[in-house]
């Protein structure tokens, strides 16, 4: 059976490096001292990158393999 | 033959040596036959790996030139630098996820609230755990091999 990352190529962008990086920018963001508009877009970011994350583990627990521990 | 040609070309004497020892001990390790007690050494020395003339094929039969047993080297289809997942490893891996959202989460928990919903210590909390399940997920599968 084929992995999600041999399936699509954008996948470990989407699952892996972009959650993380939404995560640190909307800390960043909310340690700056930017506008309220900045401000709403970072909890946006935020949640987002939880969203991504929740949907990354949620392939990864569904795709059929082993686990070491 | 094999002789003559590695006579006449020392890299592939060298080569034939190598690919004939690296057979021998992995038909040992499969026998149970092991020479007795650990490995001389059982990693490549972090300065060997960081150099830059290292390829990924040198570094791989460096693993096998040093020492290492059968069972440590990476599963076939592995990248040429993948781990081998130990409960160490894993555990480091889950924990620093866990903290950076954490850190994270904290940091901007203060917009999560005035422009979301629910309290704070939910976002945290719950982001926290959400990537120490991912990271468990992403890190500690035996099918899952990355280079890194």
């Amino acid at each position: 059976m084929k992995s999600a990352e041999e399936i699509c190529a954008s996948c470990r962008l989407l699952g892996r490096t972009l959650p993380w990086a939404f995560l640190v920018a909307a800390a960043l963001v909310s340690f700056s001292p930017l506008g309220p508009a900045w401000q709403r877009g970072a909890a946006y970011l935020a949640a987002l990158a939880l969203l991504l994350l929740a949907g990354s583990y949620l392939l990864a627990r569904l795709t059929p393999g082993r686990r070491k521990f | 033959m094999a002789i003559s040609r590695s006579f006449n070309n020392p890299a592939a004497a060298s080569e034939s040596y190598m690919a004939s020892d690296v057979r021998a001990e992995r038909e040992r390790s499969l026998r149970g036959l092991g020479e007795g007690g650990p490995p001389k050494c059982s990693k490549v020395s972090s300065r060997r790996r960081a150099s830059h003339r290292l390829t990924p094929q040198r570094f791989q039969r460096l693993r096998f030139v040093y020492c290492l047993p059968v069972d440590e080297v990476s599963p076939p289809g592995a990248g040429a630098l993948a781990t081998k997942i130990t409960l160490r490893s894993c555990l480091l891996k889950v924990f620093a996820a866990a903290g950076v959202a954490f850190l994270a989460l904290a940091a901007s928990s203060d917009n999560l609230v005035k422009y979301l919903f629910g309290p704070g210590y939910l976002w945290i909390v719950g982001g926290s755990i959400l990537a120490a399940l991912w990271a468990y997920e992403s890190y500690c599968r035996e099918d899952v091999h990355e280079e890194r």
